[in-house]
Formats: structure tokens, sequence, C-alpha cells
């Protein structure tokens, strides 16, 4: 055995030398290494923590809308002396659907209906402290409000928030005056109205809502035929749309009163 | 109940959705636009184009741009819809109450000078572009306002996405000894140049004259884009009964409730024992 390590060591280690390191040999305190450790681990747990907290593991949904959290989708038409208002029905948190009833369409007074799409918080929201107004303006004006005025309330509203808006698109349709003529408006988040004569839409299905609209719309509609072909028109939008559907409700409004309608969409 | 002026409420809860979340911010209407302003020997004229975008979309076919600051001062707007009209109906309100705590009526200049001032406060975050307007008692007057709150006084300006296409037109027809009729037609080319090679204009041709104590506004002089040539002719026909229905509700109209008077002897009665 020793001659074998004897022939190692002549062989190899007469080439090989180690090299002359003149190190000295450090002693740390053992308070030192205890604080030296304790710095290591406390870097291994914050790593952990941020990792976990402020930048979490989720299935990547970047660069995409907010208007697409909660998804809607809403459409108003006029007819002869009528207005109608539809929309779907599905309160869903990004890719979960959650309820299948949450209603986004509400009736201000007897001649104006006031809908919005968007995230859903805000028009919860909205649609309390509308409510909160409406009351005031009742008991102040001792009338109800007239659709014109509500809609320019609620682009005040809207733009007040300009640098920091709520994520809505509201829709207002009423009828206006002794005539009841039919009124429709739309804005965008910071209150931008506009006034059209026909239809107005809103919501994540609004870019097949207004093909299929500009298709199905006709002037001078009576009630009955105003229902068939705004359904028509929803159904056929929120067929399009992943985050609209699973159910909807029409309403249309006439001097009489308001017909409320809900209708089958596909449950997907 | 709210107080006047801008909440910033919302925004911290807006800065966490948005950027931490990644995304995107949400559109606004925009109005790409073509707006142009002429001086001639007697007035000015003013022109805007009428489409309203929302991203590629178009929102708005027919909206107006052209904005009433006083009853012979207007302005043309290009930018975020909400921040021109917003921002031209407060300058309008501020020189009305102007005017009549003066008691004189109001000059072109002082609504420059207000929107100038209003749009330099917020550093170009109120994202409108002016053309204004007007004839008041020194003569006519017309500038133009930038987003950052500068300004220029010109004899012929063009500004939105469409500038550059109308500011052709308005450099090759100008002349300081136009009248009426030919600043009408060079403001109208200018505005159909922008409509047909700019993307973010288009839709009908509002013009506005404005002379000493005379104003005429021609809401869609000019409909030949509006009008679709090749129609269907017959439109398509639901049949009562077509949609299928789940659930129907009718509500009838309320009338307000009268208060009747047999409660109040109730609370009498109650108030004797």
């Amino acid at each position: 055995m020793s001659k074998k390590l004897n022939f190692l060591e002549s062989s190899f280690c007469k080439v090989l030398r180690p090299p002359q390191l003149n190190l000295r040999i450090i002693k740390p305190s053992s308070m030192a290494v205890f604080a030296f450790v304790l710095f290591a681990l406390f870097i291994v747990f914050a790593g952990v923590i941020y990792d976990l907290i402020v930048e979490p593991p989720s299935i990547g949904v970047e660069y995409v809308s907010i208007f697409q959290y909660n998804g809607s989708t809403i459409v108003a038409m006029a007819g002869k002396n009528c207005v109608a208002i539809a929309g779907d029905t599905r309160f869903g948190v990004r890719n979960q659907t959650v309820a299948l009833d949450s209603n986004r369409i509400f009736k201000i007074n007897n001649r104006t209906l006031f809908g919005m799409t968007g995230l859903n918080t805000d028009i919860l929201t909205l649609r309390e402290s509308f409510k909160f107004q409406m009351n005031l303006y009742n008991l102040e004006e001792e009338r109800e409000i007239s659709p014109k005025t509500f809609a320019h309330n609620v682009a005040q509203t809207l733009y007040s928030k300009r640098f920091g808006p709520y994520f809505i698109t509201p829709i207002i349709a009423g009828l206006e005056g002794e005539d009841y003529t039919p009124f429709l408006c739309a804005t965008d988040l910071i209150g931008a109205m506009e006034f059209p004569k026909s239809f107005v839409v809103a919501g994540t299905g609004e870019e097949s809502l207004m093909g299929v609209c500009e298709t199905f719309y006709k002037e001078n509609m009576e009630p009955d035929e105003l229902f068939e072909v705004i359904s028509q028109c929803l159904l056929a939008a929120v067929d399009r749309d992943a985050l609209s559907g699973w159910g909807s409700v029409v309403h249309v409004l006439t001097k009489d009163g308001i017909t409320t309608k809900r209708l089958r969409t596909r449950k997907d | 109940m709210q107080k006047g002026g801008f909440n910033f409420d919302l925004y911290q809860r807006n800065v966490e959705l948005i950027e931490k979340n990644n995304y995107k911010v949400p559109k606004t209407t925009k109005t790409g636009t073509t707006i142009v302003g002429v001086v001639f020997s007697d007035g000015v004229v003013l022109g805007a184009d009428t489409r309203a975008t929302s991203g590629p979309i178009v929102a708005d076919p027919n909206c107006e741009k052209i904005h009433r600051i006083s009853d012979y001062i207007w302005c043309a707007g290009a930018g975020t819809a909400a921040d021109t009209e917003n921002t031209t109906g407060m300058i309008s309100l501020q020189l009305e109450l102007l005017s009549l705590s003066t008691g004189r009526s109001p000059r072109v200049r002082t609504a420059l000078t207000l929107l100038k001032n209003f749009l330099f406060r917020y550093h170009g975050y109120i994202s409108a572009a002016l053309v204004l307007g007007g004839v008041d008692f020194t003569g006519p007057h017309l500038h133009m306002i930038h987003p950052h709150g500068s300004t220029s006084t010109l004899p012929y300006i063009s500004m939105g996405s469409g500038s550059l296409a109308a500011m052709a037109v308005l450099e090759t027809g100008y002349n300081s000894k136009m009248g009426e009729e030919d600043a009408k037609s060079l403001v109208h080319q200018a505005i159909l140049s922008g409509i047909l090679n700019d993307l973010g204009s288009g839709g009908n041709v509002d013009l506005c004259v404005i002379k000493h104590k005379s104003m005429e506004f021609f809401r869609n002089i000019d409909t030949t884009n509006s009008k679709r040539k090749f129609r269907k002719k017959l439109p398509y026909m639901f049949k009562s009964g077509s949609t299928k229905i789940l659930e129907k509700e009718i509500k009838e109209k309320m009338e307000k409730m009268e208060i009747v008077n047999e409660k109040e002897n109730e609370i009498e009665e109650l108030e004797e024992l």
C-alpha cells in the first residue's frame, strides 16, 4: 500500500504542486457567523414573499382592457313614440361566470331607462349615486326628471372624474316631452355625449352589435316590431361575444308603461 | 353633494387596477377631425367635419364640433370629445358672467385668454385643440389654441388629424381679399379634403359664418359622404313572435298617489287618548 502511494506521490505530485498561497486562517466569532446565517435566511424569505404576494403567479391576461374584466352588452333603439333597451344578464369575473341574473338596466322614472356596461363595481356605485341624486331632484323640483336632463347629469358626474374615471359606458333611453319623442344618449367613460336618432350600443359586444343594428334597424317601428328587431340584434351579437350572454332582458318603454321580457340565450 | 371642479377620489384605485394588473387604458371618444378657420373681409368662417371615433370604430358619424362660446364667438374643437365640450362650455359660462358684470359685449381675445390659461393649468392633460373665431367690436379675429396652452393668431388655420390635408387646400386657395362666398367655398374644400384623405375625419361638413352682429350656422351643408348608395331596398322583416320569450312582465305607468284624509283622523284620536 505504501509503495503504491509512494509511486503516485513521486510521479504526479512532482509535477502538480499545490500553489503557495499565504492565507491567513480566519476564525470568525460565533456572533458573526450567526449574523451571516440570519441575513442569508432573511434574503431567501424576502424573495419568496415578493414572488408570492407582490407578483403572484396568474393566468397571463396581460394587455386586455379593464372593460373586459366583467363583460356585458347593452343596446337601445328608438321606434315610433317608443324606445327599447336590451342587455345581457351575465355577471362574470374574467373567464368565470358568477351569476346569471345581474341587472344592469335601471328605471329612473316612468319616462327614462338607464343602462350601464363596464366594471360591475362602478355600475353598482353609480346606481346608488344616481338614485340618491334623483331622489333629491324629485324632492326639490317636485317633478320627474326629463331624459335629456338626466343624460347631462350623467355626463357631468362622469367628467368630474376626468382624471380618475369610472370604468362604465352608460346608455340613457327615454321619451321626451308631451309628444313622447324617443330620446337616446350614449357617453364614453368620461362623459362625451352623443345623441343618435336610431340606436346606441355599449359593452364588450359593441362591435358586433353595431353591425347587426345597422342592418336590421328601420325607422318608425311600432313597439312589437321594435321588440323583435332589438331582440334579434342582441341575441346575434352576444353569440359572438364570449364575455356576454347567459340570459338577456328587453324593456320596451311606451307612454303606457314598460314591458319587460326575458329571452333565452346560449349558455356558454 | 359634489362641489365643483375635478374629483380625484378614484385615481389611486385606477392606478392599482390598471398598472398593477397590466390592463390597457380604456379608449375615450376622440374627434380625429379636420377643423379649419379663415378670415375674410367682413368676418370669419369656421368649418369642421362630423366624425367622432373610439379607437378604430366610428362612435358618432354626425357629431357637432363647432361650439358656441358667445353669440358671435364660436369655437371648433379637436382632441378628446369630452374635453372640448366641457372646456368650451366652461369658458362660455365664464364669458357670459364676465360680460354681465362688465356690461360690455365679450371680446374674442378674452375668450382666448380664458381658454389658454385654463388649458395651461393642466399642462396638456386636457386634450383640447381649438380653433377660436369671432367678430367683436374690434373686428374679426381667428386664433388657434394647442392643448398645452400656446396660441397663435393667423388669417387661416387648420387643426386636427386632417390638418395637413386641409392646410394644403388653404395655402393654395387663400388670398387676403376674399369675400364671403369665396371664403365659404375655400373652407368647404379644405374640410372635404380632410374628410377624403384622413381616416380620422369623415361624415358631413359643418360651416359657421360670423360677421358683425350676424351668425349663420350651416349644419350638414354637405352630406355626400353619408348617403349609402347601395342599401338593400326591402329591409329585413321579423314576424311578430319570431323571438321566443321566457318571461313577460307589464308595468303600467304609475300615477302619483294622493294623501287620504282618513289617516289624519286616526292620528288625532290617538293624541286624545
